[in-house]
């Protein structure tokens, strides 16, 4: 009987991995010596096969990623505190590039750019396969255009610079001008989605804020219940300068793991002008040539690389399952149609979007949001500036009846400014140029939304088809709030299924137009004065 | 970004040099203490970057650490290492000199770490299954660690066998809470 006592080592997973390691190709280990200790840099002699990128291993656990290779030793960056780490520690190679543990089971929790829980929810559950931090990007005939709209929830966005499934758009303007919350607008919109069963998965990456900030932000998250289909990956100021570096890579790579399987994700990197600065940090302690403002030349290909891994796949499976550098864990869960939108974010200075890495960035995306300090000033809150955003191919997924009611609104609104701008020198205006003035007036006060409180389609072409068609004339400037929330909420009740329904789907006709104008004029005249 | 290049470059150069002249022997010990002293007191380096010590005492604390009648062969290279502004080259300079020596020796340096003393046939057994199996001739140094509990830790040339009963644990524990996540 004593023969058959199961013995703590005998469950069939440990006896399955015991087997494995007794491959002496893989018990042998390729190890190297830490000559120098730097901030969050080491420099190590020996491991003459170590590959770039690859993850060491010190012998206390504390991990590293190889960034320079040299003649005899090789520079590397810490992914944890550089005080556990001491010169003459052994550093061990993994064979393993750096990756992140990615899976549904990451949906709803804070993880660190390891992949490791930080909310205190305990351990990551469910299956999670591997990622690589970096990874090529889809080549060109894996991809196909923009031509689904990727919803923010916001008026000015959705209407004038409409962003599409697998697009990449910046959102750039001074601290303070609300920034983070277009994009957690955006994350909260999706919950539309989420219920219908066809979910956008959000990937917030927090790059070199604070704790407390990024804390505040999930708890709105929650409260509008968007954490079900979101991940928050932080690294916060406090951080080592190389774990804010790979922040995004591990958020790209999350991202990735459901753009491959057929799902579509929405990555958000806040923000990029923070991981510039911590890559500017380890590249000058790495010793390597700084070019201009001290970044390291490669600075551009940093974001370049990082937001090309945003797109659109291929429909087709079998095409898709070609797709280059997959990762060896992903090639049996392969399916085509998914998509990654990334959201980047830069923090300009003084509104300088001339600086090095604005221009990059700028050059990079598909388009940029450009948000106004001084608008943020006068209440038209987000604070976009028409004028200067742009969104290169979000034009191809705009709803059919969005383009139709929107189509006019970016000219009437740049009529306006430059109408206005005459105006202010005083006399006597034309009814022309009144109405004109009028409208663009309105217009701008429609687009006027409180954060966190993104709207769907079909409410968007309804009060946006009342201002590009006149029908706020009656109705003065400071009682337009009130009537738009009258208006749709006058919609809701009566017309959800004949007015709300078709126009969600981007289906416009007469008819429909028709009762958004009765309905519009009998709301306006409640206004009336 | 030259670290690599520079240090090599120099050791190739002392290596030449000691072979021309004959003294590559006594080079390697003298290299060979200098990098354990680097190991051992994490001061030196710091008085090799210090601005406010004079070079002189610099060399004299270098030439102590690697003996104290050092050849004239790795005294001048000191010198010249100095004159060239290349001090805090040295660890790895010495570290790759060590390199070198034992590759153009067909020599690989061993270590066994064990939990109880090893007897002397055993070591003799390991050298030879060892030299068979490489074809290089083996230097082996040994230890012991009762800290490993068990086992051995075998650390050949860059390559380490960690067969320690410590080790062991480690991983049980691990695949332990792995299939415990997973469960």
């Amino acid at each position: 009987m004593t023969t058959e006592k199961i013995k703590v080592s005998e469950i069939p997973d440990i006896i399955y991995k015991t087997l494995e390691a007794l491959d002496p190709e893989k018990t042998l280990e390729e190890v190297g010596t830490i000559v120098q200790v730097s901030d969050g840099v080491v420099r190590i002699y020996g491991l003459t096969h170590a590959a770039s990128n690859e993850l060491l291993e010190c012998d206390n656990g504390i991990k590293a990623v190889v960034m320079n290779l040299e003649e005899d030793n090789v520079g590397a960056v810490l992914l944890g505190p550089t005080d556990m780490v001491r010169e003459n520690d052994v550093v061990k190679r993994t064979g393993r590039i750096a990756s992140i543990m990615a899976g549904e089971g990451l949906l709803g929790r804070v993880i660190n750019p390891l992949g490791e829980p930080i909310d205190g929810a305990g351990p990551i559950t469910g299956t999670c396969v591997p990622m690589p931090l970096e990874r090529k990007a889809p080549g060109v005939i894996f991809r196909q255009p923009v031509n689904v709209p990727m919803q923010t929830g916001i008026k000015a966005i959705d209407a004038m610079i409409p962003v599409g499934r697998g697009q990449r758009e910046l959102i750039i303007g001074d601290r303070q001008t609300g920034k983070t919350s277009i994009a957690i607008d955006t994350i909260i919109n999706q919950r539309r989605n989420f219920e219908e069963g066809n979910p956008v998965y959000c990937i917030y990456v927090a790059i070199g804020q604070k704790a407390s900030t990024v804390a505040s932000l999930v708890n709105t998250l929650r409260e509008k219940g968007a954490m079900d289909y979101t991940i928050v990956v932080m690294a916060t100021s406090s951080d080592p300068a190389a774990v804010q570096y790979f922040a995004p890579f591990a958020g790209a790579a999350v991202g990735e793991y459901f753009r491959d399987t057929g799902r579509h994700a929405l990555v958000i990197y806040d923000d990029l002008s923070k991981q510039a600065v911590a890559y500017r940090e380890v590249s000058l302690i790495l010793h390597r040539p700084s070019g201009r403002e001290a970044y390291p030349g490669d600075i551009f290909y940093l974001h370049s690389r990082l937001l090309e891994r945003a797109a659109k796949i291929i429909e087709q499976d079998e095409v898709a399952a070609q797709m280059n550098d997959l990762p060896e864990s992903l090639k049996d869960k392969v399916k085509g149609g998914g998509s990654l939108t990334a959201l980047p974010i830069i923090e300009t200075q003084a509104g300088d979007i001339s600086a090095y890495i604005p221009t990059n960035v700028i050059s990079i995306t598909d388009g940029q949001i450009f948000l106004d300090t001084e608008l943020f000033h006068q209440g038209n809150r987000p604070a976009i500036n028409i004028g200067i955003s742009v969104s290169r191919v979000g034009g191809n997924a705009q709803v059919k009846a969005m383009k139709k009611v929107a189509g006019t609104l970016k000219i009437d609104l740049a009529q306006y400014r430059e109408l206005e701008a005459f105006t202010r020198f005083g006399g006597d205006m034309d009814p022309v140029t009144a109405q004109t003035i009028d409208k663009g007036r309105k217009n701008t006060r429609l687009l006027i939304q409180l954060p966190y409180h993104p709207m769907s389609t079909g409410e968007q072409i309804a009060i946006l088809y009342c201002g590009t068609h006149g029908l706020l004339k009656d109705v003065p400037l400071h009682k337009i709030s009130e009537f738009e929330s009258g208006f749709l909420s006058t919609l809701r009740s009566i017309h959800a299924a004949d007015v709300l329904a078709p126009l969600e789907k981007g289906e416009i006709n007469k008819e429909i137009e028709k009762t958004i104008r009765e309905t519009a004029a009998s709301v306006a005249r409640q206004f009336e004065e | 970004m030259n670290q690599g290049i520079i240090s090599r470059r120099y050791a190739s150069a002392l290596w030449m040099y000691a072979q021309k002249n004959g003294q590559e022997d006594r080079v390697y010990v003298e290299v060979k203490r200098l990098c354990r002293g680097f190991s051992k007191y994490e001061a030196l380096k710091r008085v090799l970057s210090n601005r406010m010590v004079p070079q002189e005492d610099k060399i004299e604390v270098i030439t102590l650490v690697a003996g104290e009648n050092v050849s004239h062969v790795f005294s001048n290279f000191i010198r010249l290492l100095f004159a060239n502004k290349r001090e805090k080259f040295l660890r790895i300079i010495c570290l790759s000199f060590e390199t070198i020596y034992l590759k153009e020796n067909k020599i690989l340096s061993a270590n066994l770490v064990t939990a109880v003393p090893v007897e002397k046939d055993m070591e003799r057994r390991f050298i030879q299954s060892l030299e068979k199996r490489t074809g290089y001739s083996i230097w082996l140094t040994t230890q012991v660690n009762p800290k490993i509990a068990g086992g051995y830790v075998i650390m050949v040339d860059t390559y380490r066998l960690d067969a320690s009963v410590v080790t062991k644990l480690k991983r049980i524990e691990k695949s332990l809470l792995e299939t415990a996540i997973n469960f």
